[in-house]
């Protein structure tokens, strides 16, 4: 875990979205706190619904910078030309869950569907791998079909279905969809691969 | 409920055979008695828990950082013994309204009906919490443990494969159970 560690405060990727644009890839760092600020100032009514923190509080953004812990959650943070695109965080899990990990990812309006949300997952199932995680999840209000759908292009099953798991701010309540993606093939008792 | 609330909560239960158990939000002085209650726990039992009760530290810690508000913790005490310990875990944010309970028996205090009086106090205390749900996630090699939360009216809701790794790095199924306080609300 020490090695995997100081391979991700040096992680650095830098990848072309489809319409040419160059977006940096690397871990948040504690001085990100006013460009993650920036960031989630242009979230929507629509966005903060589906979130599970309000993250245009700028506390929210504080917290995070001043408490980060890699061993326990990486952050990845998406930058062009200094200014943030996009957030993406694993959580490892821990205790009987070490194997599995669980993403969120938030990627800025005007940088949807142009190839930056599958670069920011890519990232993180690499560095997933690296750590030797057996799984991820990603859990997702059942109402937003198009990102189900994106984590299921993305090679993620759709697991299950939580009715009523999620409450948003009003009080209402929504199902949870649990997607996974498997990072190793599934073993039979006898070590052979076998079919989900 | 506010927590100074719950530090007077007190129910005596009798189980099947007449035995008087006191149920009781756990204190920072109960590390004594839980560690005493979890050496009784035998390989079998750890293997499928969260945390090795086994280890004092882990009670020790349990107790150095009661906090109501996050984890409501009932002991069930005969006399000065623990027999039982059960948890209610209150969740956050988008999970406000939902709850997530664990349970400990001692050995010769199960299949007594303490598990189902310790779990309708849980219960009675998250509906005053204004819980709408309660969780339960067991591994499903626990067929009895299983049956024992349906009896009680938790239902099936799935099954996560491959979630739970037990301490040699062999995976298990995780059964999700809920229990709901309230039916949701529908928009007719």
């Amino acid at each position: 875990m020490v090695e995997a560690t100081v391979k991700i405060e040096t992680y650095r990727e830098l990848v072309t979205l489809r319409n040419g644009i160059q977006v940096l890839l690397r871990p948040m760092a504690s001085d990100d706190c006013q460009t993650l600020v920036d960031l989630f100032a242009t979230a929507t009514d629509e966005d903060v619904r589906y979130l599970r923190d309000n993250i245009r509080d700028p506390a929210v953004a504080r917290g995070w910078c001043d408490n980060l812990d890699y061993g326990r959650v990486f952050p990845l943070i998406a930058v062009v030309d200094e200014q943030a695109a996009g957030q993406a965080t694993l959580h490892f899990g821990c205790g009987p869950e070490r194997h599995c990990g669980k993403v969120r990812i938030f990627v800025a309006r005007d940088f949807r569907r142009r190839g930056l949300g599958s670069r920011m997952l890519s990232a993180l199932i690499d560095v997933a791998r690296g750590h030797g995680l057996q799984f991820l999840m990603a859990e997702v209000v059942s109402d937003q079909a198009s990102v189900i759908r994106t984590f299921m292009h993305a090679g993620f099953k759709l697991c299950f279905t939580l009715q009523d798991a999620f409450m948003l701010p009003t009080g209402e309540t929504r199902g949870v969809a649990t997607l996974k993606l498997c990072l190793r093939p599934p073993c039979d008792e006898f070590g052979m691969p076998t079919e989900e | 409920m506010q927590p100074e609330q719950i530090t007077t909560y007190r129910n005596l239960v009798a189980l099947k055979d007449g035995v008087q158990v006191l149920l009781r939000p756990m204190t920072a002085n109960d590390c004594r008695a839980l560690t005493d209650l979890f050496a009784s726990a035998s390989d079998e039992d750890v293997r499928y828990l969260r945390d090795n009760v086994r280890d004092p530290a882990v009670p020790k810690g349990w107790c150095e950082s009661l906090d109501y508000r996050r984890v409501l913790p009932l002991m069930a005490l005969v006399k000065d013994r623990a027999v039982g310990q059960a948890s209610l875990h209150f969740g956050s944010g988008p999970e406000r309204h939902i709850g997530k309970v664990r349970i400990f028996l001692a050995r010769d205090f199960r299949g007594r009906g303490l598990g189902t009086r310790t779990l309708n106090a849980l219960t009675d205390l998250a509906r005053k919490h204004d819980l709408h749900a309660l969780v339960a996630e067991i591994v499903t090699d626990q067929a009895r443990v299983i049956r024992a939360f349906e009896d009680i009216g938790f239902l099936p809701c799935c099954t996560f494969r491959d979630y739970f790794m037990l301490r040699e790095g062999d995976v298990r199924d995780v059964a999700i159970l809920m229990l709901r306080l309230r039916e949701p609300g529908h928009e007719f």
